[in-house]
């Protein structure tokens, strides 16, 4: 059997929503599978070098957060729930965004960028992090994923 | 026994002494067949008072249907048998021999049910609830802040709702055990949660469809190697199966992975690899480069890494 392949989309910015497609992707490497993220609109954030240590857990209109969305708007509540994720992560040993992303790179997950949403958010190659392989249309993102499961996250 | 008589018997002529000896022998038997006679009859008892007691509601039960039949009868028979033929009809429709089989298998489940529900404390709850009815003619309609009010008042309330939620996860317990009555099956594997449910129509009978067209294989399952049995011409081996060749930094992460998990009961990830090793990730997929914690795993001898990263 030829090896099995995955492909995984990141379009949301939050921290709670990068970290699903980070996870799929390095279970996929270490399940055998060849894997690329292909990252698109706001999670370009993740990929972004000024952004990608500031990232915040999205709260207001999440159903599944504790804290009432009128709340959660307020200003500061996303950080302070990012830094309080944060610490709950440290404490489990899971790396931060930043070592998350060079450790999915070394293990052979490929990196791209949607070129679409980077001319929408006017932001460069030389904008994002360097394991970033390639800047790419959809077109692109097709060829490469040809054979391989795809998860929109 | 016997060998040994005959031989007595040949041995000497037969005295009085030996003819005693046997008859000593015989009594006893008797005593014993006496008691074994006594048992039985006083196993026989309680059948024989069950008969006696429930000969009068029998008669009672038999005396009241024949009143309501001839009633009735006045009414008119014909239309009563017509309600019975459909009755029995449906009866044979919706439930099989089998069903009524297991009917037969669960009697004795269905008494020492009816037995635990009369029990004398339990009727005594029932009295005073009925009693309840009689007494509370005109309850006040109860909203939401009423209630609360008076679960922090009273006592026996709360004490009541204490009770209601042990008994719903008594419930909850009971229905997460039984057997699932599954309709597509036609209610045939035997299981006696089935016996509530009638038997599925004849059109659903079929072979329930499959879920998906191809199962996906069963998880490979890594056990703990004994230290006697483990060694590296064992990882060896297996490297080898997998077309591998064991170098000495393959043996620094197999002999890691052996001893975190001895101390800590349970396979190291990658991430934990490389934290505890200062292995870099690229490196670990230089040496392993398919499904490197897996891999480690089978090779070390231990089960398969806990964790997602």
């Amino acid at each position: 059997m030829s090896q099995r392949k995955m492909a995984i989309i990141v379009a949301k910015g939050g921290l709670d929503e990068i970290y699903p497609g980070f996870i799929l992707a390095s279970g996929a490497r270490q399940s055998d599978m060849s894997a690329m993220m292909f990252f698109t609109f706001y999670g370009l954030n993740a990929i972004t070098e000024d952004k990608v240590d500031h990232l915040h857990v999205n709260l207001a209109g999440n159903a599944a957060n504790p804290i009432p969305t009128m709340l959660a708007g307020l200003p500061g509540m996303e950080a302070l729930a990012a830094r309080m994720m944060g610490k709950k992560m440290a404490k489990l040993d899971i790396p931060g965004p930043r070592e998350m992303l060079k450790t999915l790179d070394e293990s052979g997950v490929d990196i791209y960028a949607c070129k679409l949403a980077m001319e929408m958010f006017g932001l460069e190659k030389k904008d994002l992090i360097p394991q970033v392989r390639d800047v790419i249309t959809v077109g692109d993102f097709y060829d490469l994923s040809d054979d391989a499961r795809i998860i929109y996250t | 026994m016997q060998e040994q008589t005959s031989t007595i018997a040949g041995a000497m002529p037969r005295s009085k002494a030996t003819v005693e000896q046997r008859l000593a022998a015989l009594e006893v038997q008797l005593a014993h067949i006496t008691t074994q006679l006594d048992k039985v009859v006083a196993a026989q008892k309680p059948m024989v008072d069950f008969r006696q007691e429930m000969e009068p509601i029998m008669r009672e039960m038999m005396d009241a249907s024949i009143a309501h039949l001839a009633h009735l009868e006045a009414r008119g028979y014909f239309d009563f048998a017509r309600e019975m033929v459909y009755l029995v009809d449906r009866i044979v429709e919706d439930y099989s021999p089998e069903d009524l089989h297991q009917l037969a298998e669960q009697a004795a489940n269905i008494l020492d049910t009816v037995r635990a529900l009369t029990q004398p404390s339990v009727m005594a709850v029932a009295r005073d609830v009925a009693q309840a009815f009689e007494e509370e003619r005109h309850p006040e309609p109860q909203g939401l802040w009423g209630a609360w009010r008076r679960i922090r008042k009273e006592k026996n309330l709360r004490r009541g709702i204490g009770f209601a939620l042990d008994l719903l996860g008594r419930v909850g317990r009971a229905v997460s055990r039984a057997p699932r009555f599954s309709r597509a099956e036609g209610g045939k594997s035997a299981a006696p949660a089935q016996l509530t449910a009638p038997r599925a129509p004849s059109k659903h009978n079929g072979a329930p469809a499959p879920r998906s067209s191809k199962s996906p294989a069963p998880p490979e399952q890594l056990v703990f190697v004994a230290d006697d049995a483990w060694s590296r011409e064992y990882a060896s081996g297996i490297a080898a199966s997998i077309g591998m060749q064991l170098g000495d930094g393959h043996f620094k992460l197999i002999e890691f992975a052996r001893d975190d998990y001895k101390k800590n009961g349970s396979a190291p990830n990658i991430r934990r690899i490389t934290t505890q090793t200062g292995l870099s990730t690229s490196q670990v997929y230089e040496l392993f480069p398919r499904a490197p914690g897996l891999t480690i795993s089978r090779l070390a001898g231990v089960p398969k890494p806990a964790g997602c990263i």
